[in-house]
């Protein structure tokens, strides 16, 4: 089986849904989603889809990650500490979708 | 435009068509393939978080395989660094926060320019979903059990077809090897690379 790597979940400030900033259109079956992260020192960002069409993940308006297929997909790299702002966009359907901080295992983080 | 996609003929629609209405092999028009592509583009702004359309002249279709290779090259060519990541995506260099509109804007031409094959998005045509649902028992779950994940047992070939034109979803050992790896894991990129989710049984390379 895996090593899965302990996963811290503190520090979320809730779902934020940001309707505004990426709505989907009526007019196909894009979608967008969004929410807010409050991170502390040494925390990583993690963010995981799956998807019936390509996606792209991006952390304060700046591209992370994205893929032209649909699927299972993640991505985790550094976060500064502080309020950042996950966002996803599909040019398909989520049947998920998260975004989090977390801890590494073995790292110090302060919240 | 009519950007060729020689080897693919009859639209597929979208998941959940009535099954009697399902071609059997992959049937694209000319005209199917135009449309799809300016469906594609209104999608890509919802995609990249753009508050304008995308405005880019399409070169050419690219396979799954080569999506992200294309995407890297003509994203350093725009000047964004850029890279080819484990799960066959793209990874995105560090950028100062003012240029992310920018970066968003390019990476959006970029997949304009060389947009994925529109079978990856389409509803499978009835020989290519059986071929699915047989790259899916024989290939795809005995490979993720390899790698230490549980897979429930497979459902019939009549009810994973029943399941997948009735909602577009139906049984996927990827899926549920994917949904025992714990958010913030490398596991997914390991997963994608010993156990390649996609056949070409059933997306089979288009001439080119």
């Amino acid at each position: 089986m895996q090593q899965h790597k302990k996963y811290v979940g503190a520090g979320f400030i809730g779902a934020v849904v940001l309707g505004g900033l990426l709505a989907a259109s009526p007019a196909n079956a894009a979608e967008g989603w969004a929410r807010d992260l409050e991170c502390g020192t040494n925390y990583r960002c993690a963010m995981n889809s799956n998807t019936s069409a390509g996606v792209s993940y991006y952390v304060d308006g700046a591209l992370k990650a994205s893929w032209g297929t649909g699927g299972a997909h993640s991505w985790s790299g550094p976060i500064g500490a502080g309020v950042h702002t996950a966002s996803m966009g599909t040019s398909g359907t989520f049947t998920s979708h998260t975004a989090r901080c977390y801890c590494p295992s073995g790292t110090s983080c302060a919240v | 435009m009519a950007l060729p996609l020689a080897g693919c003929t009859g639209p597929g629609g979208s998941p959940s068509s009535s099954a009697s209405a399902v071609p059997d092999d992959w049937n694209l028009t000319p005209a199917d393939i135009d449309n799809q592509y300016e469906e594609f583009l209104t999608d890509l702004v919802v995609k990249y978080g753009l508050d304008e359309p995308v405005e880019a002249d399409p070169i050419r279709f690219v396979s799954a395989e080569e999506w992200a290779v294309a995407q890297v090259n003509c994203l350093n060519e725009k000047g964004f660094p850029a890279n080819v990541g484990a799960q066959g995506g793209v990874t995105y260099g560090d950028i100062p926060a003012e240029q992310g509109p920018a970066q968003r804007r390019a990476a959006a031409s970029c997949e304009a320019e060389y947009p994925i094959d529109p079978r990856y998005s389409m509803q499978l045509p009835r020989s290519r979903a059986l071929a699915q649902y047989g790259f899916l028992v024989n290939t795809l779950a005995p490979c993720v059990e390899a790698q230490g994940y549980a897979v429930s047992t497979p459902p019939s070939e009549s009810t994973w077809m029943d399941d997948y034109y009735a909602t577009g979803q139906a049984w996927d050992p990827f899926d549920e090897a994917a949904s025992q790896i714990a958010v913030g894991s490398d596991d997914l990129d390991d997963l994608y690379q010993a156990c390649p989710p996609l056949s070409d049984d059933v997306y089979p390379p288009a001439a080119r």
